[in-house]
């Protein structure tokens, strides 16, 4: 008997202890961003990888880091070789495409008896199928605004515009080529910041490129936003050959450009590039008709589907475990930008930085960037419009004219996914 | 084993490695592609693949977008052949003379073949700026353009712009070795031609061009071998555009593969490509041949 005793123990010993190990076996996740390197967001990754890895000492998170316009190449290689890294920051416009393609996991059993959807703003509708799948965890969400270099405006005696018609004399009267001084800075070549400065005028006509989720760039307010677009162009308000942030943002902080539009995390850039500009800035609602802001959620991160159960719900935990209040405050306290969780904008930050409050009260308001109903298509989709629309700057095309040969080409490019 | 069997394998056991190599890293990749080619596989669903036989091909070969690429391809080559070549014998005929300096000037002139692509991009890029860019401060102070010229912006300039990109970083090639050929032609040939009353136009077209002739067919088929599949300039410089200005046959298959996600027809594109690179190289073995049998005695 008391053998048969000790041999029950001793295997129920046994068991315990390979459970256990099993447990505790070492495990490494690997976390893809863009961020890893950007002293704005390092506080948030670094921070909740290191606490995560403290609290689980057989994990290991290492980092994937690329720079963006190479990270998605990496990914994209990956995943067609098996092995994606597990965690992927994604942004607010190639996320659908990876739901759509089966790259990301749903997360609904990973935030079954969790309050992360009641929390989350935006949660239970962004990056959510059909069936009610959710496949990311909103990180962040913004809209733009319109900077103004108030000295300009005063030294000219010039009103801060509120619609389209006060944007343009605005920009005419701050523009002084003897000076080399410009009335705007927006990009102007084929970028995902052109992309979206001319979808801010084609909101602003209350417009969007589709309508009830077809492409709609031949309706009346598509062709009215690209075209007020380029009669700034023309006009010479804006320096031509704009590539994108560092470019728009260079202009500005030079001091010699009245107006910009961007969103909160340029606040950080100019206030250590033109400390003295930054005291002199002020941040305005967009001046267009509709006053409407593009924007939504911009960081997600999700978990890459076909991983095995185990690391599945490694996964899962360092996700909920980034789904705090405080976490979120990291966030939004070294970004500047809003993380979308309950309590992340701090009574303490809003005091520090009045100017935010205005980005926290607008996002109400956003309009968002993809395409409604296309989504999937985002980045195939914004190749087509840039290149169209530097047509229609550089080239001279038509306005109605491009619009409708871009109609077709899109109209012929979901087709052909069919 | 015989002393001569073995003698006889020499060679082949010798060039066994570099063959292995080549096979995994050349013809491997190539047979692995020309496989996907003939399948449905997207990047993001590469296992879901499905064999689908020449539909790629037909459905490239029938849109206008592959026609327009190869046009762009042909444009781009030719454009880049003629300006390579001729610069390139321009400056080899002038470092062929004798001056003080001439070996500070040879070493100067191969400073674009030494650059790295990416890094002739940034240069050109700077160039063609329109706000800061020297070409247009020089234009505007020879009083030829008025406002900035949106080199790289505007379909009208896109495609001279990375054709003089991409001469700019050749030439250098076509001189080092037009150069060399023309110190192998002997000096007595241009002495009995001027002894004869030949101008230097006539000793250039009737002494100095036909001594360089089989260096020139090299050079001109290797700068259109590599200038047809050049990617890296058309896609840093233009990304393809304006539109499709610059939309190469290398681009394009890029932006099949990678950035619309459709990797069967990215490689269907890779392998047409493929085809008319081998055509060159056809064409350049043929000439090279022919030449070699006008030469020989």
């Amino acid at each position: 008997m008391k053998r048969r005793i000790f041999v029950v123990v001793a295997l129920l010993s046994l068991i315990a202890a390979f459970s256990v190990s099993a447990q505790e076996s070492p495990m490494t996740l690997r976390l893809a961003s863009w961020q890893w390197e950007d002293p704005a967001y390092l506080p948030f990754w670094e921070g909740t990888t290191n606490a995560f890895m403290e609290a689980n000492p057989n994990v290991t998170i290492e980092r994937f880091a690329f720079p963006i316009d190479q990270l998605w190449n990496q990914i994209n290689l990956q995943v067609a070789a098996g092995t994606p890294p597990e965690l992927l920051e994604v942004t607010g416009f190639n996320v659908f495409e990876y739901m759509n393609l089966g790259v990301l996991a749903p997360l609904n059993d990973c935030f079954a008896g969790t309050d992360i959807v009641e929390k989350v703003d935006g949660e239970d509708s962004y990056a959510v199928d059909a069936d009610g799948n959710i496949y990311a965890l909103n990180l962040s969400a913004r809209t733009l605004a319109l900077w103004v270099n108030k000295p300009m405006f005063d030294a000219a005696g010039v009103e801060v515009p509120t619609n389209f018609e006060e944007f343009k004399a605005a920009a005419i009267a701050l523009t002084n080529p003897a000076k080399e001084e410009f009335g705007l800075v927006l990009t102007n070549t084929a970028h995902s910041r052109f992309y979206e400065s001319v979808l801010d005028m084609v909101v602003g006509y209350g417009g969007h490129w589709t309508k009830d989720g077809k492409p709609a760039f031949t309706e009346p307010e598509v062709i009215q936003g690209v075209q007020f677009f380029k009669d700034l162009f023309d006009a010479g308000v804006m320096p031509i050959g704009v590539d994108g942030a560092p470019s728009q943002y260079a202009f500005f902080n030079s001091g010699k450009v009245a107006m910009t539009i961007d969103g909160p995390w340029y606040w950080a850039v100019v206030s250590e590039q033109n400390p003295e500009l930054a005291a002199n800035i002020e941040i305005h609602r967009m001046p267009t008709d509709s006053g409407l802001p593009t924007g939504g959620p911009n960081n997600l991160i999700g978990i890459a589907a076909g991983l095995d159960d185990a690391t599945f719900a490694v996964a899962c935990e360092y996700i909920k475990s980034i789904a705090t209040t405080e976490w979120g405050q990291v966030w939004t306290n070294s970004s500047g930008t809003i993380n979308p969780i309950e309590g992340a904008v701090s009574e303490d930050y809003l005091i520090e930085n009045p100017w935010f409050a205005f980005y926290a009260e607008d996002l109400a308001n956003y309009v968002p960037v993809a395409a409604p109903g296309l989504e999937i298509y985002h980045g195939s989709l914004q190749t087509m419009i840039n290149n169209k629309l530097v047509e229609v700057m550089y080239d001279d095309k038509p306005v109605e004219q491009a619009m409708a040969e871009l109609q077709e080409e899109v109209e012929e490019f979901i087709a052909d996914q069919m | 084993m015989t002393y001569t069997l073995r003698g006889r394998m020499i060679p082949y056991l010798l060039l066994a490695p570099a063959a292995v190599i080549m096979v995994l890293v050349i013809f491997y990749p190539m047979v692995y592609s020309a496989q996907i080619s003939f399948t449905d596989a997207q990047l993001l669903r590469f296992s879901q693949r499905e064999y689908i036989g020449l539909e790629n091909y037909t459905r490239m070969l029938n849109r206008s977008d592959f026609w327009t690429s190869v046009g762009r391809t042909l444009t781009y080559t030719a454009g880049t052949v003629v300006i390579s070549y001729t610069v390139g014998l321009f400056v080899a005929v002038i470092l062929n003379q004798n001056f003080r300096m001439r070996w500070l000037v040879r070493t100067l002139m191969m400073i674009p073949w030494a650059t790295p692509w990416l890094v002739v991009t940034l240069i050109w890029f700077v160039m063609f700026n329109p706000q800061i860019g020297p070409i247009n401060q020089v234009l505007k102070g020879l009083g030829i353009i008025e406002s900035g010229r949106t080199w790289l912006y505007s379909s009208d300039t896109a495609m001279l712009s990375i054709v003089i990109t991409t001469s700019w970083r050749l030439f250098p090639a076509v001189t080092l070795i037009l150069l060399a050929s023309l110190q192998s032609i002997p000096s007595e040939l241009y002495e009995a031609a001027e002894v004869d009353g030949a101008n230097p136009r006539q000793r250039f077209l009737h002494i100095t061009l036909p001594s360089i002739r089989t260096a020139s067919i090299t050079m001109i088929t290797l700068l259109t071998i590599w200038s047809s599949k050049l990617f890296t300039i058309a896609w840093t410089l233009t990304q393809g555009g304006p539109g499709d200005a610059t939309r190469v046959l290398s681009v394009y298959t890029y932006q099949e593969a990678f950035t619309n996600n459709r990797l069967g027809r990215g490689s269907s594109l890779a392998m047409l490509s493929f085809v008319l690179s081998l055509a060159l190289v056809v064409t350049y073995f043929v000439l090279l041949r022919r030449d070699e049998k006008r030469v020989e005695p």
